[in-house]
């Protein structure tokens, strides 16, 4: 392999790939959107400093293509991890961040005529650099929805196994610390595994930031924001998987209306805030008497509905009745802290699937729709069941 | 410093397979975004500079014949990625119908290299015209950043292959393979290198983007009535107000509800009673000046944000829009007249009286219902004392 690879095309190479990617990231991240992006391009550009400093190693003073290019790779670090703590959202710690940079400052101005020690130096602190972000990403690990935290981490464990290589050789003697730019196997590897590193923490950074704004948009678009249950609009796409699945597993399954009765009174009584309020409580009512596998949301204005899969008559009339109950006896209060009486009107329907043709949800819905009106001018305050 | 041509062949192949791998990790299954078949065009690069490397072990055509035909895959998958993320029907045969040419015209040229790389180079020119045709296409749809990237490094592969291609035609007989030392080569190995890197780190930005795109358009529009929904509403509302005060002007909001609409969902049944709020959102939207803010606020409730307007001007506006409800054909499923009036709450906030947005929200709201309990079809504005409510509670319970 000694052959193959050319020591300074090998950084030219890395250079040239770098800087595309601070390029590219400069490109097209917002500043405002403070995700972090635009520390990891400036990272990235002074990763691409450095190695042109290494580069010129032999060429300029050693107080440029050493010390200074081995600071300047503390500061990448550095950059990740501001970049790291930006996109957490977290204030970044500037003296935890920056101090590794400090101390490699001071320490090859110290040994800047000792190569060995000088590797070890660096090694140890790059090390100690890369424990902090892993750890940084670890105190958030959990809340970092996607794949992009792995590109992170994987990225992030290949530059230590090189710097560990490298500073391995260097203290066993077989590999000169002085001639960065020799031809020599494990020079190569170094080379290959940083660009490669390279190319997936920059993925990873990408992806990690696109996945979180996805994961956010996608909540706000399932999600009725007054009271946090499911919106319309997921109700109806999850009907219809619904109504297949139950279907399939030939299980019936129930469907409820709940209507509060009178909701037009609360709030011109009330104002709008106190019937926003009593949606939350009503919200809040109906999530606590749910089994896990069902499904509550807002299906508009003061209308809720929910899924009930596996679920038959009886079994869906018993859950109506203990909602009713609950929401009667729940003590509902204005925003000015007035005892309100809530009642609810509920409509059941349940489809039992077995030897049954298809149902279109808009059918369901309505013979649901149909037993609210019945409970509806029955009096309300009451559960009635589609007849079948 | 001369840059030894083989080291950059090894490493565009690094770069390139690193590259195939991430996308292949990023692409979703079950979301069909293009990214898999961009990370399999990825892949079949990967294989262009392998084969290059191993030219003087095996001797030939699979490394002569075989590079071109790859790039040919790779180009026919770019443009079935595209073609998917366009959610167009892939384009099989023309996509794909390049490749057995290219076969055809390396196998059948192999002894003579000129003609070869100009038959190749037209072809492969053919597809990157077909790309970048249907990428102009929908480039206005693309929102997002992530396509100047994706654009940049297929041209940056364009000009990299325009370069080898004119390097054969001219070299003649004297032809150095891309494996040679020399600065062309160099140059071209480079290009191709930076070109894989922009190319594939677009198309993800591409991809995500887009997702981000219209999950903000669900999270933020009503999907009945296509106006900004109450979220988007609240957002506009804290950020109008703060403008507001920065800028020392009056801002005005008016609280709209339709009457009895209660009775035309029982009449005319709920897909009647969307029919009309479609209807009354369009009006709405006629009817208001350009730096106006319209929004459903839920059920038969809309809002409307009067930026730099006073109370006089407020009800102005307020009045136009009500008499414009009122002159409104609106109409049932069965194309059945209804009359449909709204009642409208106006509350106006000025510099000098700082207030919270759910304050003003509340008074717009107290105007609504003093505009009801007026006998509905009309304007209130800026209710002179807070309604007491909890009064009327004890009245009523008493």
């Amino acid at each position: 392999m000694n052959l193959l690879w050319h020591t300074p095309t090998l950084m030219f190479n890395t250079v040239l790939v770098t800087a595309t990617l601070a390029l590219c990231l400069g490109l097209v991240q917002r500043r405002a959107a403070h995700d972090g992006l635009f520390a990891w391009a400036l990272a990235l550009a002074v990763h691409s400093c450095a190695y042109v400093l290494f580069i010129l190693r032999g060429e300029v003073s050693p107080w440029l293509s050493v010390v200074l290019a081995n600071v300047l790779i503390a500061c990448v670090y550095a950059l990740m991890l501001e970049a790291l703590y930006q996109f957490q959202q977290r204030r970044p710690q500037r003296l935890w961040i920056w101090l590794p940079v400090l101390l490699t400052a001071a320490g090859f101005v110290v040994l800047v005529e000792q190569p060995r020690a000088r590797v070890v130096f660096s090694a140890s602190l790059l090390g100690l650099q890369g424990l902090q972000f892993v750890w940084t990403m670890a105190q958030r690990w959990h809340d970092t929805p996607g794949r992009g935290k792995y590109f992170l981490l994987l990225g992030l464990a290949l530059t230590q196994l090189a710097l560990t290589l490298r500073a391995g050789a260097i203290v066993a003697g077989d590999f000169d610390a002085h001639s960065i730019r020799q031809d020599h196997p494990l020079q190569a590897l170094l080379f290959n595994i940083v660009l490669v590193a390279n190319i997936l923490t920059n993925f990873g950074i990408v992806v990690m930031t696109k996945e979180r704004a996805d994961a956010r948009n996608q909540r706000l678009a399932y999600s009725d924001e007054l009271t946090g249950l499911h919106n319309r609009r997921h109700l109806q796409s999850t009907l219809q998987q619904q109504l297949a699945q139950a279907q399939r597993s030939e299980e019936p399954l129930s469907l409820l209306l709940i209507y509060i009765d009178f909701f037009k009174h609360i709030n011109d009584q009330h104002g709008h805030l106190s019937g926003d309020l009593v949606l939350r409580a009503l919200a809040h009512t109906i999530r606590a008497q749910l089994r896990e596998q069902d499904i509550a949301g807002r299906w508009g204005g003061e209308e809720f509905m929910l899924l009930l899969p596996a679920t038959d008559r009886s079994g869906a009339l018993v859950l109506a009745e203990r909602l009713r109950a609950a929401v009667q006896e729940h003590p509902f209060r204005t925003e000015s802290g007035v005892r309100l009486q809530v009642t609810i009107s509920l409509g059941v329907q349940t489809w039992y699937t077995q030897g049954a043709l298809p149902l279109r949800a808009e059918t369901l819905v309505s013979q649901a729709d149909q037993a609210l009106y019945q409970a509806k001018a029955g009096g309300r305050n009451r559960v009635a069941c589609a007849t079948a | 410093m001369a840059l030894d041509t083989f080291s950059l062949l090894l490493l565009n192949l690094l770069v390139t397979a690193a590259l195939a791998l991430s996308l292949f990790v990023v692409a979703e299954r079950g979301r069909p975004d293009g990214l898999f078949f961009w990370a399999l065009a990825l892949t079949c690069f990967t294989g262009v500079p392998l084969l290059f490397a191993l030219q003087e072990l095996i001797p030939g055509w699979p490394t002569t014949v075989l590079p071109n035909v790859l790039m040919g895959c790779a180009f026919a998958l770019n443009i079935q990625g595209l073609y998917q993320f366009q959610q167009r029907p892939l384009p099989w045969l023309w996509a794909w119908l390049p490749v057995p040419l290219l076969l055809l015209a390396s196998a059948l040229l192999d002894a003579h290299p000129a003609p070869r790389a100009l038959a190749v180079a037209l072809l492969l020119l053919l597809q990157l015209a077909h790309f970048s045709r249907c990428f102009h296409q929908h480039w206005e749809q693309t929102p997002g950043r992530g396509k100047h990237l994706f654009a940049g490094g297929i041209t940056l592969m364009l000009v990299a292959l325009c370069i080898r291609a004119a390097n054969i035609l001219s070299a003649g007989p004297a032809l150095q393979p891309l494996t040679a030392a020399g600065d062309t080569q160099a140059l071209v190995m480079c290009l191709l290198t930076v070109a894989m890197v922009v190319s594939s780190l677009g198309a993800t930005l591409m991809t995500k983007e887009r997702a981000d795109a219209r999950n903000h358009e669900l999270a933020f529009v009503d999907e009945l009535t296509a106006l900004p929904n109450r979220r988007a509403i609240e957002r506009q509302l804290r950020q109008q107000l703060a403008q507001a005060q920065r800028q020392q002007l009056p801002l005005s909001l008016l609280v709209l509800d339709i009457d009895h609409f209660k009775r035309i969902n029982d009449q005319y049944g709920h897909l009647g009673g969307d029919r009309v709020l479609r209807t009354f959102a369009r009006c709405l939207e006629r009817h208001l000046r350009t730096q106006d803010i319209a929004g459903r606020w839920g059920g038969e409730e809309f809002i409307v944000l009067l930026p730099h307007t006073d109370n006089a001007g407020a009800l102005v506006v307020a009045e136009r829009l009500r008499c414009a409800v009122q002159a409104q054909a609106f109409e049932g499923l069965q194309q059945q007249a209804i009359a449909v009036t709204t009642s409208i709450g106006l509350h106006t906030t000025t510099p000098d009286m700082l207030q919270e947005p759910a304050a003003l929200l509340d008074a717009a709201d107290r105007a609504l219902y003093q505009a009801k309990q007026g006998g509905r079809n009309q304007v209130a504005h800026n209710p002179a004392r807070p309604l007491d409510r909890a009064a009327t509670q004890d009245n009523r319970s008493a």
